[in-house]
This record gives C-alpha cells, sequence and structure tokens, in this order.
C-alpha cells in the first residue's frame, strides 16, 4: 500500500534528526489536517495520538464543527493565533553591559575607576566596538531601546534642529545632550584628568530644556539610567504608579499595592510607562470595578512578576474572541508590540463562560499554551514578567 | 542681567521656577574632591555672565546641617576673583530666620548688607522675583561691614596651628613676591600654592580679606635676594616640601645661585626611621664633594612631634643636634610655624643662630608687616650664609687634627695645638660663637700666631741661635737634611739664602716707621752685609725661613703672615696706633687663610 | 542591620589622643575592628588594590584618606557603590561634613576633629546603625527634621490633594517621623493637614535649638 499522508507525518515525527520545535510544528500540522479531513480514529491515528501525549498532550477531543486541542501546557496552534516566542532575556543579557565590571559600557553610566581610560576618545572607541558586537541583536529584539541607546551614546547632532522643526534627541524627555556631543568631547580635551560627568550643559542646550533642571552630564546619564532601567534605589516603580494613579486613573479608584519596593529590572522604561498608562486607561473605563491591585512577585530567583487587577471585574469577551486570541490592534495589540523583546506578557479573567483563563500573549519559551485553564484571578488581571 | 537661582536636591527634581530666574545647580564635589574646591571652581565658572543677584538654599542637599548653601554664600562674598562679589544674595529656606540663627555661625551672613532671607512658607519665588526686581542695591557694597559681621572659624585640623599657618605663609610671601611669569620656576611654584587645601577654605578668603583691606603700593612688592649664598649648597628639610615649600626654597635660592637639595619625605613612615633616614642623607652629603654648607630645618617633622612635651625629641631639634655633631660650622635655619619660643631656647643651646617664623593667619599682619617678615628672612639667610664658611673651616680643623704629621717627641706642642680643646679647637670654638667680633678675631690671630710662633721653635723644625749679636739659622728638611738658611760669617757679613725688605703696609698709618714687609730670595747663597739683613733670630726670620725653605708655602701667602703679623703685633696684641683704625681682619678671609697655611704645614701629604 | 565596622588609622598617636581625651578604648565595642597603624595597617591597605572582596565583611569602612593613594580611593568607592555599602573618609584636609549617594553606596566626608568626637562615640553606641549620628553627633535627628519640614514645605508648594500612601511615597521621610507627626488615618490628605504637621516638626525644631 502507498504511504499516504498519515503514513509521512508518522514517520517524519519519529524521524530522531528533527528538532523538538520541528516535530512540534509538523504536530500542528497534522492536527490542522487531521480536523480538516474530518477523520475517524484509527490505528495510525492512535499512534500520532501517544506521540502527542509523550510529548504532554492531551487526547484530541473533536468538538462539533471546532477540533480544538486543549492541552495542559505545551504551546498549540490556535485557529487564530498562538503566544508570540521572544527572548526579553536576551534584551536584560545586552542591556547588563551598562552594570557589568567586566564592560566599558558600563562606563557610559559609571564613574571612571581610576586610570581605566587614557582620556575621552579612548572611551568612545571602547564603547564603540562593544556597542558594535550587541547592537544587531537588541535592535532585533527592540528597536525603539535601540535607538534611545545609540542616540545617547552615538549622535553627534543631538540638539540640532531637523527640517521639520524638530530637535534631534533621544529618550522619552526627547534630551538634547549625550556622550557624543561636540561639547562634552571638548570639555574633556580642555583639561587634565577631566570627569565627563562633570560637565556642565552648554547654554544652548539648557535654554531649550530648561524646565528639566538638568544642569551637568551626570544628570543626563542619570535619566539614561533610568530609561533603561527601574531602580530600586529611586523607587522607580512605585512612583511610575503613583504618578500614573493621579493623571490617568484618577483617586475615585483605589489603588493599593504589594512587594512594588525594593525590585529593579532592566526594561524600556518609557515603553513600559506607556503600557501601564493604557492599562489604566483601560482600567478606567471600568469605573463601576474602582479597586486595583498591583502586586509584584519574583519567581525562581530570576523573574519579577508584575500583576495588575482590576478586582471583581470580569473579561465580557468569550475566550474564542479573536481580539481575545489574536489581537491585531486595539490596547492589547499595542501591547504585545511594545512588549516585544521586554517582558512576557499575559492577561487572566473570568470569561463569560465562567472559566479562569489566562491568555499568553508573549513567551520566552515554546512550552507556553496561548490560553490556560487556571483555577483563580481576582479580576480582570494584566500580566508583564520582566527578567533578571 | 542674570538673576541666579540655585536649586537644591528637593527642587531639581521636579520644581519650575519662575522664567526670571536662571536655574543652576552647584556640581557635587566628587568623592576625592573638597566641597570648598568645588564651590569655588563652579562659582568662577560663572565669572563670564553679568549676575544681579543669585538666590540660594540655606543647605543644597538634603542634609540641612551640611549649611553648604551658606558655605556657597560666603565664598561668593569672599572669593576675591569673582566679578561679582557684590551682587545681592538671597537665601531661601523653611525655616525662621531665628532658628537658623541658633543652627551655625555661618548663619550671620543673613544679617549682612545685601543679603536678605526669604522663608518659603509665606513668600513664593515669583514673589521673591518682584523683589529682586524692586530691590536697591547698595552700590558699593560695604565690605568692611560684612568681614565684621561673619565668623569663620579656622578649618579643624589636628595638627591645629602647624598646617594652617604652613599654607598660609607659603600663599602670603608668594603673594608679596613681584611677578616672574617669563619663570618657569616661579610659575612651577604658584601652581603647586594654587593647589593647597587651605587657599580654598572658606577662612583663608576670610583672612586675606581682612589683610587685603590695608593700602599697599605694587612698587613694595618684594622677592627675597640673598646677598652671600652663591656657590654654596643648602639643604632643606622641610615635612611641607612637596606641597610648596621646596619650590618656594629652590625659587629664591637658585635666583641668588645658589644649589639647592630637598629631603623626600614619605607618608606614613614611622619617626625613628625618619630620623635614621635623615641621619643618612646628611652623612651622605656630609661626605660629597660639594657638602650642604646651610640646612634649613622645619622643627615638627613628623605627628608625632604635635604631641610632643619635650622639645629635645621633637624630630627637628633631634637632627639639628646631629647636624652640629657632625659638623659644629654648618649653620642651620630654623624654619617653623610654631609660635612656642621655648623651643627656640633649646636651638640657640646647640647653635642655631637664625630662624624663620612662618606668619599666621591669626596674625591678621598687614603686607607692610609680611613685607617685613620677607625682610626678615632674607636677614636671617644672609646671617646664615655670612658664617657658612664655618663649616668647611670646621672640615680643615677636624682635618689637621686626625692627620697631622710631626715627630711624636714633640709631644707638648701636640697636645697645645692638636688634642681636644686645643688652640685649634678654640680658634673654632672662639669663630663659632661670633665671628664678626673684632675681639674675638684678634684673639684667633693671637692664637694662630701661637701656633706659628711654637711652631718654628720646635728643635725638629730647625735652629736659629743668635750669640754676640750675630745670628744664623737653619732648617730640617723633610728629607731630614740640614739646610743652612743664614749662616753668620765673619767682617760682620751673612751667607744667606734670603733677605728682608722693608717697607710700609697700606694699612699702616702715615706717621708709622718702615717696617719688613716682604723678603727676596736669591738662587744662591749671597753674602750681605749682617745690619742690613736684618737676619736675626726672630719670629719674622724664623717663620721666613721654616715656611719658605722647609715646607715651601709661597711667597705670597708668606708675606701675607707678615702683613696679618704686623697687624697682630700692633692691633691684636697691642694698640700701637701703628694701623688705621678702619682696617679690620676677617674671620672668612684671614683667620680661614691662616688654618689654611696650617693645613699645608702640618697635614700628611700622600 | 549593620554587622560590621571596620576602621583603618595610620595614626595611632591621634587616636591615642582622641581616646584618652574621652576615656574611651575603641577596642571595646564588638561591631568594630580597629586597625592602627603598625603591619595590620599596611596589610589591609594592601588588601584594596589586590583583594577587595576581603572587604565584604564590613557594611562601614571608615578609612583616613590621606593614608590612601588616588587609585586606592577611587577602588573604594566603586567598590561600595556596586555593594552598597558605607565609605566614610576622614582627614584634616577636609573642612565640611558631607554626606553623599554613590552608586547603591553612601560616602560621608567629615574632618578628622569631627570624626574623633563624641559623634563617633554615639554612632558605636548605637551600632553604627545611623551613620547620620557619625556626620553630625546628637543632631542628627535636629538634620532629618529640618530636611523633613523642608522636602514638606517645597511639597505644598505645588501640591493637590493625594492620598496617604502616595504621600508618604513621594516624601520619602524617615518611619521614626512618620510615626510622630504623621498621624491620620489613610484617605484623601487636604493641604492643611500638610501645613499643620510643618508646623508641628518646626515647633519640635525651635525646641531642640533652646
Amino acid at each position: 500500500m502507498a504511504k499516504d499522508k498519515y503514513d509521512f507525518i508518522l514517520d517524519l515525527i519519529e524521524n530522531k534528526k528533527l528538532t523538538p520545535s520541528q516535530r512540534e510544528w509538523v504536530l500542528r500540522l497534522s492536527v490542522k489536517e487531521m480536523k480538516n479531513d474530518g477523520i475517524e480514529f484509527d490505528e495510525r491515528l492512535r499512534k500520532i495520538e501517544e506521540k502527542l501525549r509523550e510529548c504532554n498532550f492531551k487526547k484530541i477531543e473533536p468538538q462539533s464543527g471546532n477540533s480544538k486541542l486543549v492541552s495542559s501546557g505545551i504551546n498549540t496552534q490556535s485557529q487564530e493565533g498562538n503566544p508570540i516566542i521572544h527572548n526579553p532575556k536576551k534584551t536584560v543579557k545586552l542591556l547588563k553591559y551598562f552594570t557589568s565590571n567586566d564592560k566599558n559600557l558600563k562606563y557610559s553610566t559609571h564613574s571612571w575607576e581610576f586610570d581605566k581610560f587614557s582620556g575621552y576618545d579612548h572611551f568612545m572607541e571602547s564603547i564603540e566596538k562593544e556597542w558594535n558586537e550587541i547592537k544587531d541583536e537588541l535592535r532585533n529584539q527592540n528597536f525603539r531601546l535601540y535607538a534611545k541607546i545609540s542616540s545617547f551614546l552615538f549622535q553627534k547632532h543631538l540638539g540640532d534642529k531637523k527640517d521639520d522643526g524638530y530637535y534631534v534627541c533621544w529618550g522619552e524627555k526627547k534630551l538634547k545632550f549625550g556622550w557624543s556631543s561636540s561639547y562634552l568631547k571638548d570639555f574633556m580635551s580642555s583639561g587634565e584628568n577631566r570627569d565627563p560627568f562633570n560637565c556642565p550643559i552648554p547654554e544652548q542646550i539648557r535654554l531649550i530644556e530648561k524646565e528639566r533642571n538638568l544642569f551637568y552630564f551626570e544628570d543626563y546619564v542619570t535619566v539614561f539610567k533610568n530609561e533603561i532601567e527601574i531602580r530600586e534605589d529611586s523607587n522607580a516603580l512605585k512612583k511610575i504608579i503613583n504618578s500614573l494613579w493621579e493623571n490617568e486613573l484618577s483617586y475615585d479608584f483605589q489603588v493599593k499595592t504589594e512587594g512594588v519596593e525594593g525590585y529593579s529590572f532592566f526594561t524600556d522604561v518609557a515603553i513600559f510607562k506607556e503600557v501601564i498608562k493604557l492599562i489604566f486607561r483601560n482600567f478606567k473605563s471600568r469605573p463601576e470595578f474602582p479597586n486595583i491591585n498591583i502586586r509584584v512577585e519574583k519567581e525562581h530567583g530570576n523573574i519579577i512578576l508584575i500583576k495588575l487587577a482590576q478586582l471583581e471585574s470580569k473579561c465580557r469577551r468569550i475566550i474564542d474572541d479573536p481580539k481575545i486570541i489574536s489581537p491585531d490592534g486595539g490596547d492589547l495589540g499595542t501591547i504585545i508590540k511594545s512588549m516585544k523583546g521586554l517582558a512576557d506578557f499575559s492577561i487572566s479573567a473570568i470569561f463569560p463562560d465562567n472559566k479562569n483563563y489566562r491568555v499568553n500573549y508573549l513567551a520566552s519559551n515554546n512550552l507556553v499554551e496561548l490560553i490556560e485553564r487556571i483555577e483563580f484571578t481576582d479580576g480582570f488581571t494584566y500580566e508583564l514578567k520582566f527578567y533578571l | 542681567m542674570k538673576n541666579i537661582l540655585i536649586l537644591n536636591d528637593i527642587m531639581a527634581d521636579n520644581y519650575s521656577p519662575p522664567t526670571f530666574f536662571e536655574t543652576d545647580k552647584v556640581s557635587p564635589p566628587n568623592y576625592d574632591e573638597d566641597l570648598n574646591v568645588a564651590i569655588t571652581n563652579y562659582l568662577i565658572s560663572l565669572n563670564n555672565s553679568e549676575i544681579n543677584s543669585v538666590t540660594l538654599p540655606i543647605s543644597l542637599s538634603n542634609n540641612f546641617l551640611e549649611l553648604s548653601g551658606l558655605i556657597v554664600g560666603h565664598h561668593i562674598r569672599l572669593t576675591k576673583e569673582l566679578m561679582y562679589r557684590a551682587a545681592t544674595l538671597i537665601f531661601y529656606g523653611s525655616l525662621s530666620i531665628d532658628v537658623i540663627a541658633k543652627i551655625s555661625p555661618l548663619a550671620s551672613i543673613l544679617f549682612t548688607p545685601n543679603v536678605h532671607y526669604v522663608n518659603i512658607n509665606e513668600f513664593s519665588f515669583d514673589k521673591i522675583a518682584d523683589f529682586i526686581k524692586n530691590v536697591r542695591q547698595q552700590d558699593p557694597l560695604n565690605f568692611d561691614k560684612f568681614l565684621e559681621f561673619i565668623r569663620i572659624d579656622p578649618p579643624a585640623n589636628y595638627q591645629s596651628h602647624h598646617s594652617i599657618a604652613n599654607d598660609w605663609a607659603l600663599a602670603r610671601y608668594f603673594s608679596m613676591f613681584e611677578k616672574e611669569n617669563g619663570n618657569e620656576m616661579y610659575n612651577c611654584l604658584g601652581h603647586k600654592i594654587s593647589k593647597l587645601d587651605y587657599t580654598k577654605t572658606l577662612h583663608f578668603k576670610y583672612v586675606e580679606s581682612k589683610v587685603e583691606r590695608q593700602k599697599f603700593k605694587k612698587k613694595n612688592f618684594y622677592t627675597p635676594q640673598f646677598n652671600n649664598v652663591s656657590g654654596l649648597t643648602i639643604g632643606i628639610i622641610e615635612d611641607e616640601a612637596d606641597k610648596g615649600w621646596g619650590d618656594f626654597y629652590q625659587f629664591l635660592f637658585e635666583k641668588s645661585d645658589a644649589k639647592v637639595e630637598i629631603f623626600q619625605f614619605y607618608k606614613e613612615e614611622r619617626k625613628a626611621d625618619l630620623i635614621n633616614r635623615l641621619k643618612k642623607w646628611i652623612d651622605e652629603h656630609n661626605s660629597s664633594k660639594s657638602p650642604i654648607d646651610i640646612y634649613v630645618v622645619d622643627l615638627r617633622l613628623h605627628d608625632e612631634d604635635f604631641e610632643e612635651k619635650k622639645s629635645e625629641n621633637i624630630t627637628g631639634n633631634q637632627i639639628i643636634k646631629y647636624i652640629k655633631s657632625i659638623n659644629k660650622g654648618t649653620q642651620v635655619i630654623v624654619s617653623t610655624a610654631s609660635n612656642k619660643v621655648w623651643n627656640f631656647q633649646k636651638n640657640i643651646e646647640v647653635g642655631v643662630t637664625s630662624f624663620i617664623v612662618k606668619e599666621s593667619p591669626e596674625t591678621f599682619n598687614t603686607r607692610e608687616e609680611t613685607r617685613l617678615t620677607l625682610l626678615n628672612l632674607t636677614k636671617e639667610v644672609d646671617k646664615a650664609a655670612d658664617k657658612a664658611f664655618l663649616a668647611k673651616l670646621y672640615r680643615k680643623i677636624e682635618l689637621l687634627k686626625k692627620c697631622y704629621d710631626l715627630d711624636l717627641n714633640e709631644k707638648d706642642f701636640i697636645s697645645l695645638v692638636f688634642e681636644k680643646k686645643g688652640l685649634l679647637d678654640k680658634i673654632f670654638d672662639l669663630l663659632n660663637l661670633d665671628c664678626f667680633n673684632d675681639a674675638v678675631l684678634d684673639q684667633c690671630l693671637l692664637l694662630g700666631f701661637q701656633i706659628l710662633e711654637n711652631y718654628c721653635d720646635l728643635k725638629s723644625i730647625g735652629s736659629f741661635g743668635s750669640s754676640e749679636g750675630l745670628s744664623s739659622g737653619f732648617v730640617w728638611k723633610k728629607d731630614k737634611s740640614k739646610f743652612d738658611v743664614f749662616i753668620n760669617q765673619q767682617n760682620s757679613k751673612i751667607s744667606t739664602w734670603f733677605e728682608l725688605k722693608t717697607g710700609r703696609f697700606d694699612f699702616q698709618e702715615d706717621s708709622s716707621s718702615n717696617t719688613p714687609i716682604g723678603y727676596s730670595v736669591f738662587p744662591k747663597m749671597e753674602s750681605k752685609s749682617s745690619f742690613h739683613s736684618g737676619l736675626d733670630a726672630s719670629f719674622l726670620v724664623k717663620m721666613i725661613s721654616v715656611l719658605h725653605f722647609r715646607e715651601n708655602i709661597d711667597k705670597a701667602d708668606i708675606e701675607r703672615i707678615m702683613k696679618l703679623r704686623y697687624y697682630r703685633s700692633n692691633v691684636s696684641a697691642h694698640l700701637t696706633g701703628r694701623v688705621k683704625s678702619d682696617i679690620k681682619i676677617t674671620a672668612k678671609n684671614d683667620i680661614s687663610f691662616l688654618i689654611g697655611i696650617f693645613e699645608k704645614i702640618f697635614v700628611k701629604t700622600i | 542591620m549593620i554587622n560590621s565596622i571596620l576602621l583603618i588609622e595610620d595614626r595611632p598617636n591621634r587616636q591615642r589622643i582622641f581616646t584618652q581625651d574621652l576615656k574611651i578604648d575603641l577596642n571595646d565595642f564588638p561591631i568594630l575592628k580597629n586597625i592602627c597603624g603598625g603591619d595590620d595597617f599596611y596589610l589591609y591597605k594592601e588588601k584594596i588594590s589586590s583583594e577587595i572582596a576581603f572587604f565584604g565583611a564590613y557594611d562601614i569602612i571608615i578609612i583616613h584618606r590621606s593614608a590612601l593613594t588616588p587609585e586606592e580611593r577611587a577602588l573604594l568607592r566603586d567598590y561600595v557603590d556596586v555593594k552598597s555599602k558605607i565609605l566614610v573618609f576622614f582627614s584634616g584636609g577636609i573642612s565640611y561634613t558631607l554626606l553623599q549617594k554613590i552608586g547603591k553606596g553612601q560616602l560621608l566626608t567629615v574632618s578628622s576633629e569631627d570624626f574623633y568626637s563624641e559623634n563617633l562615640v554615639l554612632f558605636l553606641n548605637n551600632s553604627g546603625e545611623e551613620i547620620l549620628e557619625l556626620a553630625f553627633g546628637k543632631f542628627w535627628e535636629l538634620n532629618m527634621l529640618v530636611g523633613a519640614h523642608e522636602k514638606i514645605t517645597f511639597y505644598i508648594l505645588k501640591y493637590t490633594k493625594k492620598p496617604l500612601s502616595v504621600v508618604l511615597d513621594d516624601l520619602d521621610l524617615p518611619q521614626w517621623i512618620i510615626d510622630k507627626y504623621v498621624k491620620m488615618e489613610d484617605g484623601m490628605v487636604e493641604k492643611d493637614q500638610l501645613i499643620a504637621i510643618n508646623k508641628t516638626i518646626h515647633a519640635d525644631i525651635k525646641k531642640k535649638l533652646g
């Protein structure tokens, strides 16, 4: 008998040369095929099913018109979408260049150790070399973050006016001074043992950034540090929450926080703030649920999990709603796009079917399923998972 | 005109003041920098701008008791380089002024002319802006009144008086020098002084401001110039040499063509190790080709000296004693910030005669007084330089005492001249006491000739006979052969190798008679008239015979001795009136000359 | 909590004089490791360049600034920054007390006279828990009170009604000041309430100054 496609599928999934992710892809495709065929179970399918079970898949349960696979913890291909697999750990690893003792980039944000660099040119050469090693990866991880850092370090025209009337700048605060500003270079060559962090900001820049109260280069460096890391020493997370509570949510809402102090993690802080803003706006659109709980937990020693919950609120859309399972636009779509490369993102809620689900939009490993049944949730919750 | 608003840490985070102000922030000192230095540098960086007012907090940081804002205010008023010293100052804070006044004496600035305090509980920054627009500045600012009001304590320093006076004196003296911008050493010295911590402190600026109030003409600036140090080697033992005192002395002494050697101090060195190292350094220089002629020594050379109760244990005193023990003639100038007079007593006892006291800021000396201090410094150095020859003299005498070449049978002579407390020691001790005193010099001359006289009478040297009015004389040469210098002949004739020349020395009074002033030597013995030859058993004849024919001393030197002999006989021994009264001998020239002759006579030649 | 304090002094005489005047023995404080001159001083100094992790056992490192080279000072400074420690430099060349944040750590610079004073005794008697005691001695609480007063004053300048939790987060006051002066229930805080708190603090400051 000629081999049919199910033989082919079996051969393929039993082929040891396949990597786990390739095997998984084949399995997903095969489930789709089986559904389309409107099949009955036979021996070969039973074998395929066994293979699925080996990989922790549950039994295939055909449902009327909709043979969706519900699994207990691995990626499945749903009809509408699946978690986007990304690598925020990689981003963290790259950002750690700014704090690691063995990296020259550290000294773009920390005072120079005695005799570490022979001068400004030596320093810039050293960091450019290191930057070239990581910039492509960072660009792929998160372009905005990459652009911010690149401008802060290497943009020579900060403070210049562009044709459109806007200034060349970097970061959330649109700052116009950085490591490659010519004034800093001149300052460094104008005397012996000059400390770059003590460079006074030139008058023309101070004038256009007067409201920022930034007077020395170290002030700019501090802003930069706070734009790539949520820092515990400045209680940044708390401050962001409090500020957005006042400005976005209003004090008609009660915000209780747990464990928001004492954590530092790398991210693009501006993006993070925008995301929290969006979340708060969503909370605000449901004033009938005025109690907000924000909880921060450390998991497995290297994960910071931030949960923002609107207590007692439920999801109004069903779990199958395409805007839930594969949001293309809207706030969820925006959050997904923004946090890619920075943090895993999920929502959890009670859905109209009175079941609790977690929908994982961004995940760091392909073992995470798009939709999970969970036991309990105290309200519509946004979950952001940052890596240390 | 700018109106500066200096933000404190609280405001800098998130406060936007009225646009009337130009906001700024004082750069915090880095971990290695003093607050005063950071403040001074920041204020000078604003010097290019025209500043009408400065509004500043009582404290720049969250730690209120640092009172750093008040310190900035004082610096503005007291930093003489600032163009905006007289600007209106407005301090802002949250406390009532009576509370601030109780916290620190620095608050007294709040009560000085053209300074205001605003409690921001009561007044907004807009109101401050309005106030500044309307305030009439007192012009010119009454600095005297300001200085009267404020109180700046000297910086707390465990060494108390010492370090402050050292730094102050250095800066003060340098400010009195005539400018020599083309001189590398001058510039180097200026640079070092500009780095002194104390000159950045408020206390320095305060004292300087107070003394600056006196009028002083530029032409009275003064750089010490020393008269007698040319060719000498000066040793500097000063623990603050690195801070600028080494450069200070080097600049001054090298200007006057002296050579300078500076002892290097190490941090944290134990006192005993320091003393040993100093002694080694002194010994090395003492035995070198150009030994140190004058030492400038600070008394407190080690931290332990500040608590030392016995002055003889102070490092400087121990070193001075050591220097003098090796060579009593080496001159020592004590240079010190110490105002403890009893230390000086100890120094005088060991033979120190020159002192430089470093001016202290608490004395508030006028520029004229500082100038006098510098003149005194010049005088003290010149005094020491004048006596510097004593070191060389001492070395010669010690050499004589160790290396004389004489028949050991001449015990009496040896004992008289070479032994401890002998004539040579007596000569030195007298000169060391006072080498400018005429009576002392006369006595030295007498002692010198006593040596010569006794020497010429030694049997192992020669014999000069005289009988029946006739004389003859011979000397024993170094090879022990007998050499007849002159022999009496019959018929009043004398065979002789030389004859005396008579005449008058230039210092003789007109009324005095001729005297032997020199001699002529013949290529061979000649027959001369006894009477006219002048040869007898007198000292002069013996001396010429011995020195010329035995010791081979130069004729010029011998004739100089003859001259000195005349002086000795007509002034030192007896005032006969034959020598002009303004003629004096000097230790440096004449006595040293005699010692030099003794060196030629007595020291073994290798 | 402070577990251990290291003091490195290269001038034993200075310490001896101080301790004599105050009739104390620095070796009597179990929390303090007192390295005073001698070979030990050189050993510890050498560790700065060769094995800085050696200082990991100490939460506070106090050292005579002039005893170190610029490089050694830089190394200690960087170490303290990264390891969240407190570094204290004392020296005769320092004229004013200054407490600064350096990265995750703190640096206190103080004159020798102010260091070797009742401040040190007070500080050690309280197990080194409050660095401001070393900086300001018995006035350390006053320093904090005045700081709080200033903070609240500036806060009031542009204050809009906020919940108590946010106010406390914004002001970041020491707990003992909150416990003593901020006696209010959770809820929205009016401006007048802040003004009243500040007045009470001001009155206490005045009382402390006598």
